[in-house]
């Protein structure tokens, strides 16, 4: 590893205006970037250290839902019994991803902002779109872990898991880049690589994310968040799919967010309208299940992504018909 | 498609000049960390820069405080194996995956491979080597002895440390628990059912 | 003068006697009416306490004073010459001690695998050697390359080799007149391409009369041993001898490399020590060339080097288990009986010429056997041994046609069907154990409403390993009781430190916590490799032997304080004894304090042969239980039962970790581990442990393992060891149970949701019409 300076900031605001004239990394949890930092994939002169913030930990009750600063451990947004109770789906997701350690490391911050895990991105030595190059080397390389949506341009997945579930709940990422705060949707703030290939999020230079704001307006005890991969103790998922139902108690508010597919969380509307046409019965999982390939275009080695996105979305409509109202 | 092999991506090249105060300045802050700079939070203009040389590091390992002279970017388990002598945690795969150099930060497992020393500032380290000793061991060592818990014995001392966090976290897990609870620590040899076990015996003497 | 005695061999209710002539010295067999008090017991390792809180020191954890830090620099490209490197840069980095170059230490300039090495140097810091390191500039002569079994086969294809090395090149039957690394001598090869044609001809026949044909491809794929610890040591110079704190399985192997006139360093002296080994699994018998180098840059720099390899040099370089590509046609009569058996099969060395075979055609009575064996190069890291070489790769195949054979023949149940063509006196009595606690006859569940399949399924395994001579060990009784007994060997994590203490207690009459070992020292007698499973079985017998020997000394000094029989004395639990089991109220201790010397020192060796014994072979049966998510391809291995005989068993708690161990070493290979090859650049794309996956805790079955306790009369301690048998069947069994719960079959490991989706899928399209005679699943 190559020794750089590590900038602390005091505030949000310095660090916001550090990193602007610098080009510095942020570092949060650490997990992401030192490891890309080993691998000479970024050789930062300077990284600029969030953990010493004050005020961007927590979870705190609003008027209208919960707040959750970015600096929040991944273990303690699972286990916050606000989360557990209104919105199982992001607890139940943090605990399928990654490991003990990690999750009490690794921030929300970090993890809705870390690099897809492309191996090729992550190996030096592989210019792409990505990082400065141009062309992707998965979509005529291996590829099995690759995107089968949205892949022209670039077939990263979208590594984390809880983007999709902070879609499906229509989640507010609140930004800060000097003294200007903003909030983006959740379904906005994930970006494809046609919109633009060298970021996965809508981040200015200089922006932060402090905090992500889940509306209780959107919380409902019909969920589901299925995912398959290869192995059950720390793997990333092959493909992920997340299911809110009536959200708010609002008949046919429903969302479906398809995750480890496509380069951001994939919402579904037409799989929505489908839901929304009729009872989860199993003509319903038939019809979600011709449908939900649409769009794609498997490469060489993963179109078993489909008939994998298939049975994730017949367990979804299970277990949500399986769950008791209230 | 560009397939011809080439060069990395070069490096944030911008430099960022450091004004000499500035720098001399952080040498002592780092000391005081995280009171310092939370103390002077939104005062002054500028982060606090450290390194890239060493800086004075002042962590609490094993309930005894210390100081030692490091790099900012040296990471936990580095400072750990190379400036304390605390070789329980290992390098393995040095990436997070493997939970080899697990110790905990303030009762919380973490990869010390993969953050930074200085982040653990204020923060209570425990690694194997605060957990028993020889001479004195915990529960849960005992029973990893009489539950031929370990093979090689490489990542033995981070599960050692992961299941004695689990314990303190949950003193009557169930195997599910004690599965999830150690799925973040590889280990080669294939000693998870005997780590069960041990856990489960401990569980069940009410130690931890 | 060679004793004649008679002993019982054999196990449970399959005793018969022996005639055993005792070679010089050596002392008969423990008997199964012997009351033993240490050997057979669950007793906690040795070394536990030490791995328990973190004080035992590995490789990786020495840091002698002043030591500095070596990297290798590899190279990038899969297949090149290096036409130059220069230093110059390199050199003058801060920090910088030592440096060196590949092709001037090795004499090869030429890179055939992305990860090869190139050059090396040593520097104060870990952050200066890596800055250093990457100073180096590398002129490569880059060259097309191949990185697969199935583009390096193909016509026109790269060569990966240099010279006039072929790509695929028959291994089996072997060439006549080959030279080394080379190719055939065209003459002498004639007279075996017609034994090969003569004996196609013969079985194409038998397997055109049988009564069922089946046939199979198969693929396995490249593992790597990914030790935890890597590979490599800490090497220091001190007055004129080198000293090499090493990741090794074989210490004396590691020092013979390095004091070799042969080899690159040279050193008249060279002690190594392991006392803690973290893993090698088959990787690490070679001092290799991080060793080699470490051991220069040290001689360089002047100061100790700790020249361990990081992760991704560890998983491109430091070996793997070969993949393989294996065709069969297997011919059965109606009556069960395996008639024929034709195999093709291909593997990949890597860039070597190290051995990449199938073992396939052993286990069961095939019939006639008609075998053709080809390694193919790829330009990627070279294979090593890996725990079992061969046979995993071999059973995978072998017992998924064993399966299909089954099936074909209307009724007869996989497990019967093994039982007729399988001799194997210690198996034959494992089936039924495995086939009662797996539960092979309990209804499966079908999918319905749930998407979850189940199904069992069963393979064999076989071992040789009685081990043989090579071994010595000192034992030392001193005059204040205290015990020690040495062997220079190493334990990767196995238990040998264990065993051997167990057994030198158990000879001496004491119990395991007063006796100390020390192993790990080439300067301590010498001892075997950890290797094929014998290490055991070869370094037991000489502990027992010199344990043995050094009692009679110490009854012989017994016997003249106190004027009685010497042949009427023994010790037992700590106690002087006499014959008929009376105490003569002396205790080891006091016993010990009538030595006129300090001490008694024994340094025995092993027989150099083992006896005809019961069985040249352990067995074993495993079989597995596997639930299919049939919507998404996740299967999940909920229960292996691994029947297994390892002789005499010395500590039955060590030896089940060993099963258990090679169990989930097998599902893995069954079910995760691959490496992966980028086709763009050459380059492993996971050197690493995310994206190699190696089973954790939730993956990790429910582990049945029951032992076979074998008096097998092969040595006086009659041990077999366990490190590789438990490892072959696991993938096949796991491969069986799957195709039982899909009802298609994967013909591919690792099994993962894609293939298993694929399988589904293939089997739900139209059939494309029967082409084989009888071939049903």
């Amino acid at each position: 590893m190559k020794p750089f300076k590590v900038a602390i900031p005091k505030s949000v605001e310095q660090a916001s205006r550090f990193q602007k004239s610098d080009d510095s990394p942020f570092i949060a949890g650490g997990t992401d970037l030192l490891a890309r930092i080993k691998e000479y994939v970024v050789q930062p002169e300077t990284i600029v250290d969030l953990k010493r913030i004050e005020g961007m930990t927590g979870i705190t009750s609003t008027d209208d839902g919960i707040r959750i600063g970015a600096l929040t451990t991944m273990n303690e947004v699972a286990t916050d019994g606000s989360v557990t109770d209104d919105y199982p789906a992001l607890s139940e997701t943090i605990m399928n991803a990654a490991t003990p350690q990690i999750r009490n490391m690794a921030t929300i911050g970090g993890n809705i902002c870390q690099k897809p895990r492309c191996w090729y991105l992550r190996h030096e030595g592989y210019s792409c779109a990505k990082n400065g190059g141009s062309g992707c080397w998965a979509r005529e390389g291996e590829n099995e872990f690759h995107a089968i949506f949205d892949n022209q341009v670039c077939a990263v997945t979208s590594p984390s898991n809880v983007a999709p579930v902070l879609v499906a709940y229509s989640a507010l990422i609140e930004i800060q880049g000097g003294e200007e705060k903003r909030e983006i949707p959740a379904e906005d703030f994930f970006i494809t690589p046609d919109q633009d290939p060298g970021r996965e999020v809508l981040l200015e230079p200089g922006e932060v994310v402090i905090s992500i704001h889940l509306p209780a307006k959107n919380r409902t005890k019909k969920w589901s968040y299925t995912e398959a991969r290869e192995k059950q103790s720390f793997d990333w998922a092959q493909a992920s799919v997340t299911m809110l139902y009536d959200r708010g108690g609002r008949k046919g508010d429903h969302r479906v967010v398809l995750g480890a597919v496509s380069p951001a969380p994939l919402r579904r509307d037409d799989l929505e309208k489908i839901l929304k046409s009729g009872s989860l019965d199993d003509a319903m999982i038939k019809k979600l299940q011709m449908k939900i390939g649409d769009g794609s275009h498997p490469l060489s080695q993963n179109g078993y992504k489909v008939p994998m996105l298939r049975g994730l979305i017949a367990q979804g409509v299970r277990n949500i018909s399986g769950r008791k109202e209230g | 498609m560009d397939k011809k092999p080439e060069e990395p991506p070069e490096g944030v090249s911008r430099r960022h000049f450091l004004k000499g105060a500035g720098a001399a300045a952080a040498a002592v802050s780092v000391a005081q960390l995280p009171s310092e700079v939370q103390g002077s939070n939104g005062t002054e203009d500028e982060p606090t820069i450290l390194g890239p040389g060493p800086v004075p590091i002042q962590l609490r390992i094993n309930g005894v405080d210390g100081q030692t002279e490091a790099a900012p970017s040296t990471t936990l388990l580095d400072l750990l194996r190379d400036h304390q002598g605390l070789t329980g945690a290992k390098r393995v795969c040095d990436r997070g995956s493997c939970g080899a150099c697990t110790v905990l930060l303030d009762g919380r497992t973490v990869d010390s491979c993969s953050m930074l020393a200085i982040d653990a500032v204020g923060s209570e380290i425990t690694t194997v080597e605060g957990i028993g000793t020889p001479e004195n061991l915990s529960d849960l060592q005992q029973a990893f002895i009489e539950k031929d818990a370990l093979q090689c014995g490489f990542c033995t001392p981070g599960m050692v440390v992961s299941c004695t966090a689990l314990l303190k976290e949950n003193p009557s897990p169930d195997r599910e628990q004690i599965r999830r609870g150690i799925s973040g620590n590889i280990c080669r040899c294939g000693t998870y059912q005997n780590i069960i076990e041990a856990v489960e015996h401990v569980s069940r003497k009410g130690g931890k | 003068m060679a004793e004649e005695i008679t002993i019982k061999v054999g196990f449970g209710d399959h005793f018969r006697d022996l005639t055993v002539r005792l070679q010089d010295g050596d002392i008969a067999p423990w008997q199964p009416d012997q009351q033993l008090d240490v050997v057979g017991k669950r007793l906690p390792r040795l070394d536990a306490v030490a791995k328990v809180t973190g004080t035992a020191k590995f490789a990786q954890d020495q840091n002698p004073a002043g030591m500095i830090h070596g990297r290798i620099l590899r190279s990038p490209h899969p297949n090149a010459d290096i036409r130059s490197v220069d230093l110059s840069a390199a050199k003058a980095m801060p920090g910088v001690r030592a440096v060196l170059t590949v092709p001037e230490v090795f004499e090869d300039s030429s890179a055939r695998f992305a990860g090869a090495e190139i050059a090396a140097i040593a520097a104060d810091t870990e952050q200066q050697a890596d800055a250093a390191m990457r100073a180096i500039q590398v002129e490569y002569d880059i060259k097309d390359f191949c990185v697969t079994i199935d583009t390096s086969m193909e016509d026109g294809a790269p060569q990966v080799g240099r010279g006039d090395q072929k790509n695929v090149q028959r291994v089996s039957p072997r060439s006549r007149g080959r030279r080394r690394g080379g190719n055939a001598n065209p003459g002498a090869d004639q007279q075996v391409l017609d034994r090969m044609a003569a004996r196609e001809k013969e079985v194409s026949a038998l397997l055109a009369a049988s009564d069922v044909v089946v046939e199979g491809t198969f693929r396995t794929q490249v593992q790597t041993h990914a030790p935890f610890e890597t590979h490599g040591a800490v090497c220091s110079w001190e007055d004129g001898q080198l000293v090499c704190w090493a990741s090794t399985q074989a210490t004396f192997g590691f020092r013979g490399e390095l004091t070799s006139n042969w080899g690159q360093v040279k050193a008249s002296e060279c002690r190594v020590l392991s006392e803690y080994v973290g893993g090698g699994f088959g990787s690490k018998f070679s001092a290799g060339r991080e060793g080699v180098i470490g051991a220069l840059l040290a001689k360089e720099a002047g100061v100790p080097v700790k020249m361990m390899l990081d992760r991704s040099g560890e998983q491109t370089s430091a070996g793997n288990r070969p993949d393989a590509l294996q065709k069969m046609r297997m011919g059965v009569n109606k009556d069960g009986v395996i008639q024929a058996l034709q195999i093709r099969s291909w593997g990949t060395p890597g860039s070597g010429t190290g051995g990449a075979g199938a073992h396939n055609d052993g286990i069961y009575k095939l019939g006639e056997v008609d075998k053709v064996e080809y390694g193919v190069r790829t330009n990627c890291g070279g294979a090593r041994a890996h725990r079992a070489p061969g046979w995993p790769q071999g059973s995978f195949a072998l017992e998924q046609m064993m399966d299909m054979a089954a099936h074909s023949l209307d009724g007869i149940d996989p497990i019967e069907f093994r039982k007729k063509n399988d001799d194997h006196p210690i198996r034959v009595a494992e089936y039924d154990i495995a086939k009662e606690r797996i539960g092979w006859n309990k209804a499966r569940v079908r999918g319905g409403a749930s998407n979850i399949c189940t199904g069992v399924g069963i393979a064999s395994n076989l071992w040789f390993s009685a081990g043989g001579g090579g071994a010595s060990a000192l034992v030392r009784i001193s005059k204040d009781g205290s015990v020690e007994i040495r062997n220079g060997a190493q334990d990767i994590g196995t238990g040998t430190r264990t065993v051997m203490g167990m057994v030198a207690a158990e000879e001496l009459g004491i119990p395991l916590d007063m006796v100390s070992t020390r192993i790990g020292d080439t300067n301590d007698p010498q001892g075997p490799m950890s290797g094929g499973s014998t290490t055991i079985g070869t370094l037991t017998p000489a502990a027992r032997l010199a344990a043995h020997y050094a009692k009679k000394e110490l009854l012989a000094v017994v016997a003249d304080r106190k004027g009685w029989d010497p042949t009427d004395l023994d010790i037992r639990k700590a106690r002087v004894i006499r014959n008929d089991g009376s105490d003569t109220g002396l205790s080891f201790h006091d016993a010990c304090q009538l030595m006129d010397d300090d001490a008694i020192e024994v340094l025995k060796a092993r027989p150099r042969r083992n006896y005809a014994g019961f069985s040249d072979t352990n067995a074993g049966v495993q079989a597995a239980e596997v639930e299919v998510d049939m919507e998404t391809g996740v299967v999940r291995v909920k229960k292996v039962v691994a029947v297994a005989d390892a002789g005499k068993l010395i500590n039955p708690m060590t030896a089940e970790s060993q099963v258990r161990g090679g169990v989930i070493q097998g599902v893995s290979y069954a079910l995760t581990e691959r490496r992966i090859m980028d086709r763009h650049k050459g380059r492993m794309l996971n050197d690493d442990l995310e994206n190699y996956k190696i089973l954790g805790s939730l993956d990790c079955p429910e582990i049945d393992v029951v032992l076979v306790d074998v008096y097998n009369g092969k040595s006086n301690t009659q041990v077999m060891g366990l490190g590789e048998p438990p490892i072959v069947a696991t993938a096949a069994a796991v491969a069986n149970a799957v195709a039982d719960a899909i009802g298609t079959r994967v013909f591919e490991i690792p099994i993962t949701p894609k293939k298993v989706l694929e399988a589904i899928a293939s089997k739900k399209a139209p059939d494309p019409g029967g082409k084989k005679k009888g071939a049903r699943l």
